[in-house]
């Protein structure tokens, strides 16, 4: 029973400031707390903004949108030194998948397809999307992006009680990965760009040698693919501590330093 | 960091349907033109600018922002667009007068107004046949609370006339317009700044 407790306990954390940040984006404008969606968010005079977003809006009106190019600083000073944080604790999309894989898959963990290491995938892609923005002057990516999508729909609901005909995009996102991919590890441009970014990891889960019984359940839980036994990939690790968690002998920690390439 | 023959070829299936969806869906869908918040740039420019955050839809002080939807057109998704229907612009008259809350939040340049320019949204259209003033007399709803002098005149007996050049679209006429279903519609200027 405690055991089933303790698994549970830092997912439900997760899930929890997944969840806080959408509320702070569907109420914030009520108590003049915050404005705006993930896409740029102004909380506390802060405000920060998608480099995703940035790079297209840039690409397609073939200038550079000085008004972000301030804002994005701080989401890349994030992935500089915590990668992919955003992703495990933020992103209301990976909470959604997150959520549909574990019903769809009932729970079990989902064995690592050790495919598309370094993201090659997404980094393609964030490749095609600016170069179709540059071509037909619309950011192609911000119409279907998932965190968009949910942020435009609770900003809607919320604003004037309507949901918008894109929230088709969400079902089918999760279709999608249930036939192909991994939308999260292999797909997602902003993860990707996030991986690019991620070079002084602050907290990598480290394995230690003298307690690992090298059964692997750390490799196999890891919803971004990341080899942690072999400490391969740890620029992809979004801190879901889910492999730390799991680890039947407590052999993961988590500490500061440069990636092992 | 080995990459394989297999992820290459997902890449390249992967990046090139993306830009070939990006160019083709735009042709399947009926891209319409909107009637934007106030101080938005060329439409040209500002689908690119814009890069659907919601902050003005969250400014606006009346709801009149809202999202433009897939019927809207697939590259307008997720833009500002003015509903009259939902609240009239108050940029001439009201909470936003001199201060511009959408356009003061809009964190690109997407929404952009510079003093002293014409400010200019669209231009309400009444349908005739539909008015009560029109039909049988009576209603000057519309002349009451239109901000703009000169944008609507009336006629010897009392009739509304519209003169699209003077109004600048706010919207206050067709959110007031008691008439059902309403004598007035919010139409898109084509003519803005750049």
């Amino acid at each position: 029973m405690m055991a089933k407790m303790r698994r549970w306990r830092v997912p439900v954390a997760r899930g929890a400031v997944q969840v806080s940040v959408m509320v702070l984006i569907a109420v914030g404008p009520w108590f003049g707390l915050a404005n705006g969606s993930i896409c740029t968010l102004t909380v506390g005079g802060v405000t920060l903004s998608c480099p995703l977003s940035f790079l297209q809006g840039s690409a397609g009106a073939s200038t550079i949108l000085v008004g972000i190019i301030g804002s994005i600083a701080i989401p890349i000073l994030i992935a500089l030194f915590m990668g992919r944080i955003f992703c495990g604790w933020i992103c209301p999309a990976s909470l959604g998948l997150e959520l549909s894989r574990n019903l769809l898959t009932s729970g079990k963990p989902t064995t690592s397809t050790g495919r598309n290491p370094i993201q090659f995938l997404g980094v393609v892609l964030i490749g095609a999307f600016l170069a179709s923005s540059a071509l037909f002057h619309y950011p192609f990516f911000c119409i279907f992006c998932p965190v968009g999508v949910i942020c435009r729909n609770v900003i809607s609901y919320t604003q004037y009680g309507a949901l918008g005909m894109d929230i088709i995009f969400i079902p089918a996102f999760i279709l999608f990965e249930a036939v192909f991919a991994k939308w999260c590890p292999e797909i997602c441009p902003l993860g990707a760009m996030t991986t690019i970014f991620s070079r002084f990891n602050f907290l990598s889960p480290r394995v230690n040698e003298a307690k690992c019984v090298k059964c692997k359940v750390c490799n196999r839980v890891c919803p971004m693919g990341v080899q942690v036994l072999e400490g391969k990939d740890l620029n992809s690790c979004s801190k879901c501590l889910k492999c730390s968690e799991d680890c039947p002998t407590d052999a993961i920690d988590w500490k500061s330093g440069r990636n092992p390439s | 960091m080995r990459l394989t023959r297999r992820s290459f070829i997902e890449a390249i299936v992967g990046g090139g349907s993306a830009i070939l969806l990006s160019g083709l869906l735009p042709s399947f869908t009926r891209e319409k033109d909107l009637v934007r918040p106030p101080g938005a740039v060329s439409e040209g420019y500002f689908n690119s600018f814009c890069i659907r955050c919601g902050k003005c839809v969250e400014a606006c002080p009346t709801g009149a922002i809202i999202f433009a939807d897939v019927t809207d057109g697939i590259t307008k998704v997720g833009t500002p667009k003015i509903d009259a229907l939902k609240g009239p612009c108050e940029a001439v008259r009201g909470r936003c007068e001199g201060n511009l809350r959408c356009v003061n939040q809009c964190p690109t340049s997407a929404l952009k107004y510079a003093e002293g320019h014409d400010l200019k949204i669209g231009y309400a259209s009444l349908d005739e046949p539909l008015c009560i003033a029109w039909l049988k007399g009576g209603c000057l709803v519309c002349y009451e609370v239109c901000p703009v002098l000169g944008a609507i005149v009336l006629t010897e007996d009392r009739k509304p006339i519209f003169n699209q050049e003077i109004c600048v679209g706010c919207g206050h006429c067709v959110y007031a317009c008691p008439a059902e279903p309403k004598a007035l519609m919010l139409l898109p200027e084509r003519r803005r700044l750049r």
